[in-house]
């Protein structure tokens, strides 16, 4: 079956700044922690040892800077559709999401500007966990087509 | 584990003459694939189709399958493990691709702050600009870094550490096209035992 037809990607036009960014909940599980090393070939062993992990100062295993990237990615292109391409992220750890938090993002359009010939988007995402508000925030910058 | 005698200069006076140098290029084993896309999207669940799906891909604006801009990062991890003559051929091509350049070398920084004590590391945060899309047909990935700053010795919530921010620069092995850039500040620690 083709999904041709089944995703589009936002008008930029009709975006405002303001507009909300469709939230993410992602808990954390074993399995989680698991799929994050084998997909992002991260083996610091302080994502999967939970000893490692708390002889150094850490809460428990965490998922990793990668699993960031691909989170807020997802969260983006889910949000603005397919063709939205993601030009710039940048974000700060400021606490751990670790095993058996459950995160959940909220984010919104902070700009909507046109530069270089490209329709761009600014958004900030926030991950929250049940311990930490914004464990993690995130800046993003998205063209549109 | 016994205590290092403490070194002559200060970890910043050691670490100056290596800051704002490129070091060589790296280039990775293995090429862009279809496969590496997908185990990456596995990880944040993203089904996002122009990563996916042949046939969408094709009829989007980037007339291909192409990987998360964001798996930058990821698709240049160093594998876990690689037989002996594998590593020797992609050392070589490395080489090859350094033949031109002999002002690169290989930032010992890193070696620097083992040897001062600082030995967990964190990524602190990070930037990257994506600044062209890739994916399968580009090959191999090939990146190069700076170290741009070192800060002063800091104490944060894990113990006392240093900053240190680097610069990197992504480029396809096919067209050598500029893919990415990445800034990253990394935190070096001593653990406080409890």
């Amino acid at each position: 079956m083709s999904t041709a037809t089944r995703f589009t990607t936002r008008n930029w036009d009709e975006v405002k700044e303001g507009d909300e960014v469709t939230s993410v909940t992602f808990p954390i599980s074993l399995r989680t922690l698991m799929v994050d090393v084998a997909g992002t070939r991260d083996l610091y062993p302080i994502h999967h040892d939970r000893e490692f992990a708390k002889s150094n100062g850490a809460r428990d295993i965490f998922v990793n800077t990668m699993f960031y990237e691909g989170l807020f990615g997802r969260i983006a292109t889910d949000w603005a559709g397919p063709e939205a391409f993601l030009r710039k992220l940048r974000f700060a750890m400021k606490g751990p999401n670790c095993l058996g938090d459950t995160m959940v993002s909220r984010g919104w359009v902070t700009k909507k500007y046109e530069q270089d010939g490209q329709k761009l988007l600014d958004l900030e995402i926030h991950l929250d966990n049940q311990i930490e508000k914004d464990a993690t925030v995130a800046n993003l910058t998205l063209e549109l087509p | 584990m016994a205590e290092a005698e403490a070194p002559a200069v200060s970890f910043q006076e050691a670490v100056r003459p290596h800051l704002n140098h490129w070091g060589p290029y790296r280039i990775t084993r293995d090429e862009v694939t279809e496969t590496a896309i997908r185990r990456y999207c596995e990880v944040a669940e993203d089904g996002n189709p122009v990563y996916w799906d042949a046939e969408f891909a094709k009829s989007s604006r980037f007339g291909r399958i192409i990987a998360p801009p964001q798996s930058l990062f990821s698709m240049t991890f160093a594998p876990w493990w690689t037989p002996d003559y594998l590593q020797r051929k992609t050392a070589q091509d490395a080489a090859a691709l350094n033949a031109a350049d002999s002002t690169a070398e290989q930032s010992p920084i890193h070696a620097l702050s083992d040897q001062y004590g600082y030995t967990v590391n964190t990524v602190a945060g990070q930037e990257v600009e994506y600044l062209a899309p890739f994916g399968p047909g580009d090959g191999r990935l090939k990146m190069r870094s700076m170290t741009t700053n070192v800060s002063e010795e800091k104490t944060v919530r894990v113990g006392k550490g240093v900053f240190i921010t680097s610069v990197t620069e992504y480029r396809t092995e096919v067209g050598d096209r500029l893919i990415g850039r990445s800034t990253m500040v990394l935190l070096k620690y001593h653990a406080v035992k409890e």
